[in-house]
């Protein structure tokens, strides 16, 4: 060619290379296939649209593909590239009968390169509907008031699936509320703020509130009128005539330096309801009410209930949460001592071979920690990322037992908190923080795990019925995790994942050494109950290599019954 | 449950508009102001230091009966306050004390209901409060958008997301997305239906599915797909949707086309390192500004990506965006894409610093003996007063995404103000006056030779290429033109105490006539020698029975005129002065010497009860 027109080639294409923008297609496509037929009612469901959506959450939340049902009720996913699925059917208006006790939508099924699974199938009822109506005691439409709906005989709510309307919960302008996708059964429907439970609200709260009111009005939960949902029903009026708003009240205080006893103006002022038999904080919450020039404080719309006020402050101090108890007044004269935090320094240290490239990755760790006290621990928030240099420092620490842990996270799995020393000690029981003290020395020892386990469960006597779910955990045979976690918690599994509809499985990011892997099968009787059943198998792993292994799960085993 | 701090306000101007689910329960769809918010902690309220204030006000409905247990929340101009909410009492009164000086902004809210904008203000103006004002807002029920959507067999469509854009106000002028504003989000129910309610009066275009997922929790069952405009059109063809305040538009149905659209997507390069609270890409329409898609940008392996589902064929500008804990923000120059049948991929966005525009502001106060002198310490003077900048619109025809196109600063004790986070081209500065008796003495701008560079922030940024042309040499008085990665600096601006008032009233000459509608009244200067002295020239328009008034004049001697109005604009616009474009201004002084109304004003006077009369033409 000649060297001219090489030339022009060549600075064409730079030109185009730095200006246009290339077309490609945008997933990596792959050969793997999996089918299933979708049944609703026992008869084949066409048009129905099933999508392979990646099974962990993350920041690729784009579907690897989708299908339609055909006339008999069949899909066929194709051009999926290996990987872990969670294969749903796409229908708002349908539930699943068989899955709804293990709550999730769709099927786990960890796809191999250019592997045909198939059925995947999965057996619908069509979802009812409930709409009604709630009116204040003027009769006036009560907007945006959160409704809630309960199963008859317990308190825990139906599943909340993925594709669920996050706005359906909430009335309209007219007052209008509108559930569907509910699956068949026995419910209650309330509004409003539940005496027990307490409720903390911050921000610009309105004064008044509704007590916790069940359709068709009553504030008795004995008395609620029970709804029946059967599949595809629409339940109608199921309105609410809600009393008078309750009054809610204010809570006053001061926050004061507990060595000068001088007022700390500025300070962020939080509160978290108090569970008195467990002696702990449950939710907890803080908006934009700030201690003034005095000092002074005044939280407003707080609704009867136990509740414990603190300060929430990102610099070296703490309060000693205080508690107060709100009934038909306003309550004053809090005093929120704002105390200096200890602070606990050190280093971190990888165990293992390590290349550069891992190293770098600790700084991605955060560090969280919890603290036992004599009294009430202030809230969580004291948390910390790993300087590139390798140290860290957590402050604002409360005086007691303080454990630190790793916050988990889908982009650091692969890293474990083996043990914390002090001085060089470990610390299995935690570090001993006295109140202010400057701890140093600290080293944390983490270890990194390139090591896999691909596994197949294997069933014996009998085949797993649908609505099954299996769990699959590597745990290190002994005691818990190397110390890093308080002796009363139980031993935490070094890698978890669930296993598919034919019973794969893959739990990486174990570093060397003995492992036991234990699998869990769930599955549910015809009586409305569950089994459990379990298997083991011992596994010896090294770093960077997949070690295969079969785990046997006997289903005649007369397994301790599960009741859910 | 824990809540983060209340209003975490996003810029709403922003092309990058976010809907959080936490704020859902307390907050209505946002008003008008860019008061950035960053982490609470930063600094708020002086705590009690010098000459902190109240703001207090009432809440009432459109009967004008007091609201109660309305939210109300407060913002300061320009500044790092997070802002604080209230609520009104039982009289719709609220109160927020132990506010240092400065000024703020005001928004009220309720569920389903809106704040009535003051129909004689420029809703792109805003109302600045001052410590010791009141304030009364109006909340009225908002408009109500419904209907159905079905498939292309006429079968109802669960969990579409459908959302509103409003593309006129109640006036029927025209929208930029400065103006726009869009309601939450719903998704269609079992039937098929949705309903979105508390919108604000005016038209809108209503869209379902296509782009970005509003709710980011949850994936939308429609993603991927092209947009599909009310009634079954792309969004050249939709059809607008008129709502008043207090009504329904009902049978707003959807034909939902069901085109799969394509992705566009990258990397972006160059963000910061540190903590920051947004890091995203937003996809513009070329003809239009108007923003198509938008998307957060997470971190996959080390690399910040991108990507845009559901894009329809067209023509595009792709801008990334960083912005930083205290406020800074980088962003890439818009880079035009073209979707045309296929993905779009690999492409690179490089975050660089945008402009800013800083200077002096000098106060001369008068002694405390002169006649016209209010309480205002000279600190206290210059806690309210700000100074903003605000792109000159170049191209008349397109209207610009309203990124990066203004900004304010308060000026700190010294006088030193900065305006940061701007794009380039061509800014308009502006004073807004700690008070009546003030006015603008003079203001001095800088040649077009700049002052120093901005060394970039990060480091490993290559210059980002310029891709429009230098500036025009001769700058209109009072602009700046700006550069990316560039701070022009030695801005002073003199305000000086002392200033005169002047109000009046316009009447006809036959008896009994009724005045025109849409009449202004200028302020010519006198002197030729001032003819291009934008600052000495005013206007106003007068009340419908034709009083008027002027403040913050200038001490001199002056032409008075009163004229029919420039036609509205076809597009909800800053208020612009006739005497900023030369062409007019000239065109304004020919008049103002035919008419040859002069009058004189001396520092601190307060001439009232002028009778200018109009005849018609």
């Amino acid at each position: 060619m000649h060297a001219f027109s090489r030339l022009l080639l060549i600075l064409f294409a730079l030109l185009c290379f730095s200006l246009c923008a290339q077309a490609e297609p945008t997933q990596k496509s792959g050969t793997g296939v999996i089918t299933g037929r979708i049944m609703v009612a026992d008869k084949p469901a066409p048009g129905v649209v099933v999508i392979a959506a990646p099974a962990e959450p993350g920041p690729n939340r784009k579907e690897a593909g989708r299908a339609t049902t055909d006339y008999e009720g069949n899909y066929r996913l194709i051009a999926l590239p290996a990987g872990r699925y969670n294969i749903m059917p796409l229908a708002p208006t349908l539930v699943s009968l068989s899955e709804g006790m293990y709550g999730g939508v769709g099927r786990f099924v960890l796809l191999g390169e250019g592997e045909t699974v198939e059925k995947i199938d999965f057996s619908l009822a069509r979802a009812g509907v409930i709409t009604g109506r709630i009116t204040d005691a003027d009769g006036k439409p009560v907007i945006e008031e959160r409704v809630q709906l309960n199963a008859a005989d317990n308190s825990s709510s139906p599943p909340y699936g993925r594709y669920s309307n996050p706005f359906m919960y909430q009335t309209d302008d007219r007052g209008v509320y509108r559930l569907y996708g509910i699956p068949p059964g026995r419910y209650t429907l309330s509004v409003g703020i539940s005496q027990d439970e307490g409720m903390v609200r911050v921000g610009a709260v309105r004064r008044g509130y509704y007590q916790r009111t069940f359709y068709p009005g009553e504030t008795d939960v004995k008395k609620a009128a029970i709804i029946e949902v059967t599949e595809g029903s629409e339940v109608k009026d199921v309105d609410i005539k809600l009393g008078r708003p309750a009054q809610s009240f204010s809570v006053a205080g001061r926050v004061v330096d507990a060595e000068t006893g001088q007022p700390v103006p500025n300070q962020i002022i939080g509160y978290g309801t108090y569970d008195a038999q467990r002696r702990q904080m449950n939710g907890f919450g803080y908006g934009d009410t700030r201690s003034d020039a005095r000092g002074e404080f005044r939280l407003e719309g707080v609704v009867p209930g136990r509740f414990a006020a603190f300060v929430w402050s990102e610099n070296n101090v703490y309060t000693d949460p205080v508690l107060f108890e709100v009934t038909e007044g306003d309550v004053t004269g809090l005093e929120l001592k704002l105390k200096r935090g200890a602070s606990i320094s050190g280093t971190v240290q990888l165990e293992g071979p390590a290349d550069k490239n891992v190293l770098a990755r600790l700084t991605r760790l955060t560090l969280f920690t919890v603290v036992q006290t004599k009294n009430l621990s202030p809230p969580e928030n004291r948390q910390t990322s790993i300087n590139a240099d390798g140290s860290f420092r957590l402050t604002g620490l409360p005086p007691g037992r303080v454990f630190i842990h790793l916050a988990g996270s889908q982009t650091t799995k692969d890293f474990r908190l083996l043990r914390v020393e002090r001085d060089g000690a470990p610390q299995p029981s935690g570090i001993d923080v006295a109140p202010g003290a400057e701890i140093t020395n600290v080293r944390l020892v983490f270890e990194y795990g390139s090591g896999t386990i691909r596994g197949q469960v294997r069933f014996e006597n009998g085949a797993l019925p649908e609505g099954s779910r299996i769990f699959v955990t590597a745990e290190r045979p002994g005691a818990g995790d190397g110390g890093a976690q308080p002796v009363t918690v139980q031993a935490r599994p070094l890698a978890y994942s669930q296993a598919d509809a034919r019973g794969r499985f893959i739990l990486e990011g174990l570093s060397a050494g003995d492992y036991q892997v234990v699998v869990r099968a769930q599955f549910p009787l015809s009586n409305g109950g569950g089994k459990l059943v379990t298997g083991k198998q011992s596994v010896t792993i090294s770093n960077g290599m997949e070690t295969e292994i079969t785990v046997t799960l006997d289903l005649a085993d007369k397994g301790p019954g599960v009741q859910e | 449950m824990r809540n983060s701090p209340l209003a975490r306000f996003w810029q709403w101007r922003a092309t990058f508009f976010l809907l959080s689910l936490l704020l859902l329960a307390s907050m209505t769809a946002l008003g008008q102001e860019p008061a950035r918010a960053s982490r609470a902690g930063v600094e708020d309220s002086n705590a009690g230091g010098a000459a902190s204030g109240s703001i207090t006000g009432r809440v009432v409905g459109d009967d004008g009966r007091p609201v109660a247990d309305a939210q109300v929340f407060i913002f300061r101009a320009f500044s790092n306050f997070s802002g604080r909410g209230s609520v009104t009492d039982s009289a719709g009164r609220f109160q927020f004390k132990e506010l240092s000086p400065g000024l703020y902004l005001l928004r009220a809210g309720s569920a389903g209901f809106i704040e009535l904008p003051d129909e004689n203000r420029n809703p792109l103006e805003p109302r600045y409060f001052r410590l010791g004002e009141t304030a009364q807002l109006t909340l009225v029920k908002g408009g109500v958008i419904t209907g159905t959507v079905m498939n292309a067999q006429g079968e109802p469509m669960t969990g579409a997301i459908v959302r509103v854009i409003r593309v006129r106000d109640a006036q029927g002028r025209k929208l930029t997305l400065e103006g726009g504003a869009s309601g939450a989000p719903r998704m269609t129910d079992d039937r098929g239906v949705y309903r979105i309610y508390g919108l604000q009066p005016g038209s809108y275009i209503v869209v379902v599915g296509g782009g970005n997922p509003y709710f980011l929790g949850t994936m939308g069952l429609y993603d991927g797909d092209t947009p599909t405009y009310y009634p079954s059109s792309t969004r050249d063809t939709a059809v607008e949707v008129m709502v008043r305040a207090g009504d329904e538009a009902t049978g707003v149905d959807i034909r939902y086309r069901g085109e799969r659209g394509h992705t566009i997507s990258g990397t972006i390069l160059g963000s910061a390192t540190g903590n920051f609270s947004y890091l995203g890409v937003a996809l513009t329409r070329v003809t239009t500004g108007i923003l198509e898609a938008q998307t957060y940008s997470p971190s996959v392996d080390g690399k910040r990506v991108f990507s845009l589902n559901g894009v329809p064929d067209g023509e595009y500008e792709i801008t990334a965006q960083n912005t930083l804990e205290k406020g800074e923000t980088l962003a890439s120059m818009p880079r035009r894409v073209t979707v045309r049948g296929t993905d779009v991929t690999g492409l690179e966005l490089q975050l660089s610093p945008l402009a800013s525009i800083s200077g002096r502001v000098v106060l001369e106060p008068l002694p405390k003996e002169a006649a016209c002198v209010t309480q205002t310490s000279a600190q206290l003077a210059m806690q309210q007063t700000l100074v903003t900048a605000r792109r000159e619109e170049q191209d008349k025809e397109r209207i610009q995404v309203a990124q990066f196109f203004s900004g304010g600063n308060v000026p700190d004790e010294q006088g030193e103000f900065s305006i940061r986070n701007l794009s380039d081209g061509l800014f308009r500065v502006s004073v807004r006056l700690p008070g009546d008796d003030w006015y603008v003495r003079a203001a001095t701008f800088p040649t077009p030779a700049r002052a120093t560079t901005e060394p970039a922030r990060l480091a490993a940024t290559k210059a980002a290429p310029a891709t429009k042309a230098p500036p025009a040499p001769s700058l209109a008085p009072g602009t700046v033109a700006t550069r990316r990665g560039e701070r022009t600096s030695g801005i002073v601006i003199n305000l000086a105490q002392g200033a005169a008032t002047l109000r009046g009233r316009v009447t006809t000459q036959a008896e009994g006539a009724t005045l025109p509608a849409n009449l202004r009244v200028y302020l010519v200067p006198a002197e030729r020698e001032r003819a291009d002295d934008v600052l000495r020239y005013a206007e106003t328009a007068p009340a419908a029975d034709g009083s008027f008034a002027f403040t913050s004049l200038a001490p001199g001697r002056y032409l008075i005129a009163v004229l029919s109005a420039p036609p509205p604009t076809e597009y909800l616009r800053p208020p612009r002065m006739l005497a900023w474009d030369e062409e007019s201004r000239k065109a304004l002084r020919r008049e103002a010497e035919a008419a040859n109304n002069a009058l004189e004003l001396k520092p601190c006077q307060q001439l009232k009860d002028y009778a200018l009369s109009y005849a018609a033409k």
